[in-house]
């Protein structure tokens, strides 16, 4: 961390919803007219965590302060543990008329926070303002994405926009995780990259790197001798796979039941007895198959 | 990037739309729209006139609700923010053909359980100052619906929703009822989120629509009663290309989540529940077996294959848990064994065959 000044995490919600607002700008501002909007979180000391957002207008050149208040008052009814942090705007970087808004808010919290969208290089910049003699100094800021459980699985959802009932959890949940490994495979192939070409001589030896490098090597393999780990591993494989084995015991005992039902219907018909037959097979011929599939599968679960 | 490329297929694939024509407003057009109340007339002209009777009436004139991101997203955290408890907002949106698209939606201070979430004048206030606010920040939607919460226990009506939203419906209809589900959302890792809007009163549906849902043995008999007074429509989700990009940036920021935590664990108690609520099912289904031969009902509607839809449910999830952990297994743990390639393998076998059961029989 460049700056020790501040912690600041940011959660996707804000992201998205700054996006939203600068897509809106465009279609239904007609392109004119900025992009501000006010930032709702948590400040705790030094660490600060941006949750929400809000869209706020001008009067004027002016922040239209009364429209602040009213809306942060009705989402305090509704969030009453977020307090106004900051605010964002669109920009690559910060304007005079910034400083004047920025000022404004002064009025809402002690140091606000300002964050600015650069829709073009789609980068995020946060900056912690400074007062220096009557200026306010502003000093971009490191910050990290926070996610919680379920903002992952939305974002995830969003990014993949496969919500139509019929696509399966397998296929979203296998893509999920191979994207991860791809971006995996990405960061390790970097490291050896760097490796390869400290070996040629063609990249400078930075000792700090190579001692996290080797730091990395020796997690590895993370937890293949641990008896604890391999055991509950074991332990919890297994009880996936019996229940997977109940699930099927009680889809066989459902078409057994229901080729029952189906003999039931056939005998108490008083049909010729060529019909009988006839009926009784082609009825009863689904029924048979699954349980066929299933028996097969099950002894290719019973293989290793 | 190899990611980007193969995230951009992907969506390719999976018809995503990204025209972002969709954020632009035209007021004449949705004021149009909602003077000829196309959703009524079939309805209304089938009841006059009752030489039309022939036919069929077609009150299930919306089909399609589209959710933007940013919506979706503020009403998944909202219902996760009030776990255990319901919570309720409003979504603004427009009319385009017989698709509802929300654009955006916004959290009222009402929170209850099942039969306390129903907006009060208090709420109505909120309503209005919220939307007047809206219309002067670009947001000049108007309120298309309500959504609220069901934590853990599914995404259908209940009887007091179903009052709820029929009322609505005669009011100020164009409405739609969506509901969210935090708990399962969690558990199955992908958002469980239904829209509904209910029947005209007295309409029949000429076959009852089964939900493929796995409701609790408690709730059954709430859903049962008033499961033919409403339909669902169809979700899908669009953003911006905006939107896009930001994502992308997002995910490289976090995707170290993905690897780094395990459904199995997470999910414990989720599962238990789960699984306590299928013994009921399956106590349920025994008991009706001893009846056999009295009036039996359709087989996708028995007992016996509602217990076989919960079990297969939890199976999927618990496999789909295991194939991510005997992924990272052999990522982290192994050196080149392809041993591991075909477990995983199985376990995919198993889960395409648990899934689509249900389908076959």
């Amino acid at each position: 961390m460049s700056n020790k000044e501040a912690e600041i995490s940011i959660h996707p919600l804000p992201v998205l919803n700054i996006s939203d607002h600068c897509t809106r700008t465009k279609w239904i501002g007609g392109g004119s007219g900025v992009t501000i909007g006010a930032l709702l979180g948590v400040q705790s000391g030094r660490v600060v965590e941006v949750v929400n957002s809000f869209e706020l207008k001008l009067n004027g050149n002016e922040l239209d302060t009364e429209y602040l208040s009213s809306r942060l008052e009705l989402f305090k009814q509704v969030f009453p543990e977020f307090e106004l942090i900051g605010w964002y705007t669109q920009g690559s970087s910060v304007e005079e008329t910034d400083t004047n808004i920025h000022k404004e808010l002064y009025k809402y919290t002690e140091s606000p926070l300002l964050l600015l969208m650069d829709t073009q290089s789609t980068n995020i910049q946060p900056y912690l303002s400074v007062f220096d003699v009557d200026n306010i100094k502003f000093i971009a800021s490191d910050y990290s994405i926070q996610t919680t459980d379920i903002e992952r699985i939305t974002v995830d959802d969003i990014h993949k926009s496969n919500h139509d009932a019929h696509s399966s959890s397998l296929k979203s949940g296998l893509n999920t995780q191979i994207n991860a490994i791809k971006l995996l495979s990405q960061r390790v192939d970097v490291i050896l990259n760097y490796l390869r070409k400290l070996e040629k001589g063609e990249a400078a030896r930075d000792n700090e790197i190579i001692s996290m490098i080797h730091n990395i090597h020796l997690q590895l393999p993370a937890s293949a001798e641990n008896q604890d780990f391999n055991k509950e591993f074991i332990v919890e494989s297994n009880d996936t796979q019996v229940t997977t084995l109940l699930a099927s015991l009680t889809s066989s005992t459902h078409s057994l039941n229901t080729l029952i039902n189906k003999f039931g219907v056939t005998n108490n018909s008083h049909q010729s007895l060529e019909d009988h037959i006839n009926t009784g097979m082609t009825m009863s011929q689904p029924s048979h198959q699954a349980i066929k599939a299933r028996l097969n599968r099950k002894t290719m679960r019973g293989r290793p | 990037m190899d990611s980007a490329v193969a995230m951009k297929t992907f969506d390719l694939e999976n018809d995503v739309e990204q025209i972002d024509q969709v954020y632009s407003y035209d007021e004449d057009a949705q004021r149009e729209i909602n003077n000829k109340r196309p959703w009524r007339q079939e309805w209304v002209v089938v009841r006059v006139n009752p030489l039309l009777l022939q036919r069929p009436p077609s009150p299930h004139y919306f089909k399609r609700v589209k959710i933007s991101s940013v919506a979706l997203i503020k009403m998944v955290l909202h219902a996760r923010s009030g776990v255990p408890y319901e919570v309720m907002g409003l979504m603004q949106g427009k009319l385009e053909g017989d698709t509802m698209i929300i654009m955006d939606a916004f959290a009222l201070p009402v929170q209850g359980t099942e039969t306390r979430v129903n907006a009060s004048n208090e709420a109505n206030e909120f309503m209005v100052n919220w939307l007047n606010g809206s219309k002067s920040v670009n947001k000049p939607e108007n309120a298309l619906g309500w959504y609220h919460s069901h934590p853990g226990y599914g995404c259908w009506l209940s009887g007091i929703d179903v009052g709820t939203q029929s009322t609505n419906q005669m009011f100020q209809d164009p409405w739609v009822a969506v509901v969210i589900d935090p708990n399962r959302t969690i558990s199955a890792g992908r958002v469980d989120i239904g829209a509904f809007r209910t029947y005209p009163e007295g309409y029949k549906p000429p076959t009852s629509t089964s939900l493929d849902q796995n409701i609790p043995q408690s709730k059954i008999e709430d859903f049962g009663v008033h499961a033919n007074a409403y339909y669902q429509l169809e979700v899908s989700i669009f953003k911006s290309s905006l939107d896009n990009k930001v994502l992308d940036l997002l995910w490289s920021k976090y995707w170290v989540n993905t690897l780094a935590q395990s459904n199995l664990i997470t999910n414990r108690a989720y599962l238990t529940d789960q699984i306590t609520d299928l013994q009921a099912k399956l106590k349920e289904a025994e008991v009706g077996l001893y009846a056999r031969g009295s009036a039996e009902k359709a087989d996708d509607d028995s007992g016996l294959a509602k217990a076989v839809r919960s079990s297969n449910r939890i199976a999927v999830e618990g496999q789909l848990g295991l194939i991510s952990q005997m992924a990272k297994d052999a990522l982290f743990n192994r050196k080149g064994c392809s041993d591991h390639d075909h477990k995983i393998s199985t376990s995919a076998e198993t889960v395409s065959q648990l899934g689509t059961e249900p389908m076959q029989m």
